[in-house]
C-alpha cells in the first residue's frame, strides 16, 4: 500500500516519535549494509519495553546486548564463534537427525486424525525438537522448553508473574545444561559454544534463546497455507520433489515471516534525497523488499522457477540470519515431509477463515491456527 | 575475470555456497568463505556476479581482466585494476 508513494516514507513511531519506512529491495538492503546505522534502539525506544529476567541476565553480563543488538567489532567477535555450527555443509549434517524428527511428528500427526491444527500439532512440536536436537538437549524435555520459550511466552500475552515464572525455570534449565556441558562436553552446539571459552552462560542462554524465536514456526505455517491456497502448487510439490529447493527460497521470499527490522542513525544519512536525521529510526519491510516488482517480477506470484536467491526473509547486511541455512533445511524438511505424508492435505475451512495474527510489538506476523484434513 | 574474498571482512553467512556452489566454500572452522576458483568465465562469471550481489558482508568483489570493459549485469562491487 506504500509503494506508490515512493520507497522512504517519513512515518510516526507508535511511541509517537518521527521515524521512516523504506520499502524498496534497493533501499532496504542499502540501509542493512550501511554502517552509519545502528541495530540498536535508540533509548526512547527500548528494543524490550518489558524488563524482563532474559534481558536482566543479560545486560548484568555487561556487554550490553546481545547478537541481535550489537554493532561493529563486538558484534563480529560474537557472530563468529556461532557461525561455524551452521555453516551450510555443518547444517547438512543434521538432515537425517531432521528426518528422523519429521517422521515423528507426522506420525503424531496422523494418529490425532483429521481435523488437525498444524500450527499446534506439528510446527511447534517439530521446531521444538529441531532446536533440542542441535543444542543436544534431550528430546523428552522438548515440550517443556516450548511452554517456556520466552518467544512463545510473549506471544501468548502471559501475566506478569506466568512470564516471570517460565522464563526464570527456562534460564535456570538452560544454565543447568551448560554447567554438565563445561564439565563433560559432547557433540553438540551448547558444547561448543561453551567450548570457546570465550562467552559466558548468559550469553550463551540468549543466543540459545534467539534460536527459539516463533519466526521459523510462522514460516512453516505460512508456506504450507501458501501452498494449501492453491492445491495445484501442493500437487506440483508432490509429483516434482526435485523442486523443493527452488520452493523453499521462493516460499522464503513471499511468506518470510520477519515483516520489518528497524536501524538507527548514527548521524544525519541523506537516503533517497531526504536527511535521515541522526537518532531517528528506519523501519525495513523486509516483505516490501521482498514483493518489489522492480527486483522479482510479477511478485504477488509464487513461482517456483524463479531464481528467488538474494531474496531478505533472514535479512541482510552484517546481520544476516546466522542459522539461516538451518531453517531452510527445517522448511524443507517439514514441507516435503508434508507433502510425501499427507499428498492429499487440504485446508479443513475456508482460507478467509484462517486466523492470522501479529503480535504487539508487529515484527513477525503468521497464523493463529492452521486447521487441516486429508 | 577474477573472483576476490576479504576474509577479515567476511561473516561466514554462506550466501556465496547457496549461490555458486562450485565456486565458494565455507572454512570449517568458521564458515568463512574459501573462493575454490579464482578465475571464471562466461556462466561461472555470471554466477559470480550474482554471488557478489548477495553477499551479505560485502566481503566478496570481482577484479575484471580487461579495462575498459564493462561489468555485464549484477548490482556486486566490481572492482577494475588500475593499471594494466
Amino acid at each position: 500500500m506504500f509503494r506508490g508513494r515512493g520507497p522512504l516514507r517519513s512515518v510516526r513511531h507508535v511511541d509517537g516519535t518521527r521515524g521512516w519506512l523504506a520499502t524498496s529491495y534497493s533501499l532496504v538492503r542499502t540501509v542493512l549494509t550501511d554502517p552509519r546505522f545502528s541495530v540498536s534502539a535508540p533509548v526512547s525506544q527500548g528494543a524490550d519495553p518489558l524488563s524482563n529476567p532474559l534481558s536482566d541476565l543479560y545486560v548484568s553480563t555487561g556487554r550490553g546486548g546481545n547478537l541481535l543488538d550489537l554493532d561493529g567489532a563486538q558484534h563480529a567477535r560474537l557472530r563468529r564463534l556461532h557461525t561455524g555450527y551452521f555453516s551450510i555443509r555443518r547444517v547438512n549434517e543434521l538432515s537425517p537427525h531432521l528426518d528422523e524428527i519429521v517422521t515423528r511428528c507426522l506420525a503424531d500427526v496422523e494418529a490425532v486424525g483429521p481435523p488437525v491444527d498444524l500450527v499446534g500439532a506439528f510446527a511447534f512440536p517439530f521446531h521444538s525438537l529441531v532446536v533440542c536436537e542441535v543444542l543436544g538437549l534431550p528430546h523428552h524435555d522438548a515440550e517443556w522448553l516450548e511452554q517456556r520459550r520466552p518467544s512463545v511466552v510473549r506471544d501468548r500475552d502471559a501475566g506478569p508473574d506466568e512470564a516471570e515464572r517460565a522464563m526464570l525455570e527456562y534460564i535456570d534449565y538452560l544454565s543447568r545444561a551448560i554447567t554438565e556441558r563445561r564439565i563433560r562436553p559432547t557433540d553438540d552446539v551448547l558444547s561448543g559454544l561453551c567450548a570457546t571459552g570465550e562467552l559466558s552462560d548468559a550469553e550463551i542462554i540468549v543466543a540459545a534463546s534467539e534460536m527459539t524465536g516463533t519466526a521459523l514456526t510462522n514460516t512453516i505455517a505460512l508456506a504450507v497455507l501458501a501452498l494449501l491456497a492453491e492445491r495445484d502448487r501442493w500437487k506440483a510439490l508432490s509429483t516434482e520433489p526435485t523442486r523443493i529447493d527452488a520452493a523453499v527460497e521462493e516460499l522464503l521470499r513471499y511468506v518470510g515471516a520477519f515483516q520489518v527490522v528497524r536501524r538507527t542513525a548514527l548521524e544525519d544519512v541523506e537516503l533517497e534525497g531526504e536527511v535521515v536525521p541522526k537518532g531517528e529510526v528506519v523501519i525495513l519491510s523486509l516483505v516490501g523488499a521482498n514483493h518489489d516488482p522492480d527486483q522479482f517480477a510479477d511478485p504477488e506470484r509464487l513461482d517456483f522457477t524463479r531464481n528467488a536467491t538474494g531474496q531478505v526473509a533472514f535479512g541482510h547486511g552484517r546481520h544476516i540470519c546466522v542459522a539461516q541455512h538451518l531453517a531452510r533445511l527445517e522448511l524443507k524438511t517439514a514441507v516435503s515431509g508434508l507433502i510425501g505424508r499427507f499428498p492429499t492435505l487440504r485446508l479443513a475451512v475456508p482460507i478467509d477463515l484462517v486466523e492470522m495474527y501479529s503480535p504487539e510489538h508487529g515484527q513477525i506476523y503468521g497464523l493463529k491456527t492452521l486447521p487441516v484434513e486429508w | 575475470m577474477k573472483i576476490v574474498a576479504d576474509r577479515e571482512v567476511c561473516i561466514g553467512a554462506g550466501m556465496c555456497v547457496r549461490t555458486a556452489t562450485g565456486l565458494f566454500d565455507q572454512d570449517a572452522d568458521d564458515g568463512c568463505v574459501i573462493v575454490l576458483k579464482t578465475q571464471v568465465e562466461g556462466m561461472e562469471a555470471d554466477l559470480a556476479r550474482r554471488a557478489v550481489s548477495n553477499c551479505p558482508s560485502g566481503a566478496l568483489s570481482i577484479v575484471e581482466d580487461t579495462w575498459p570493459a564493462a561489468p555485464r549485469g549484477g548490482s556486486g562491487r566490481v572492482r577494475r585494476p588500475l593499471q594494466q
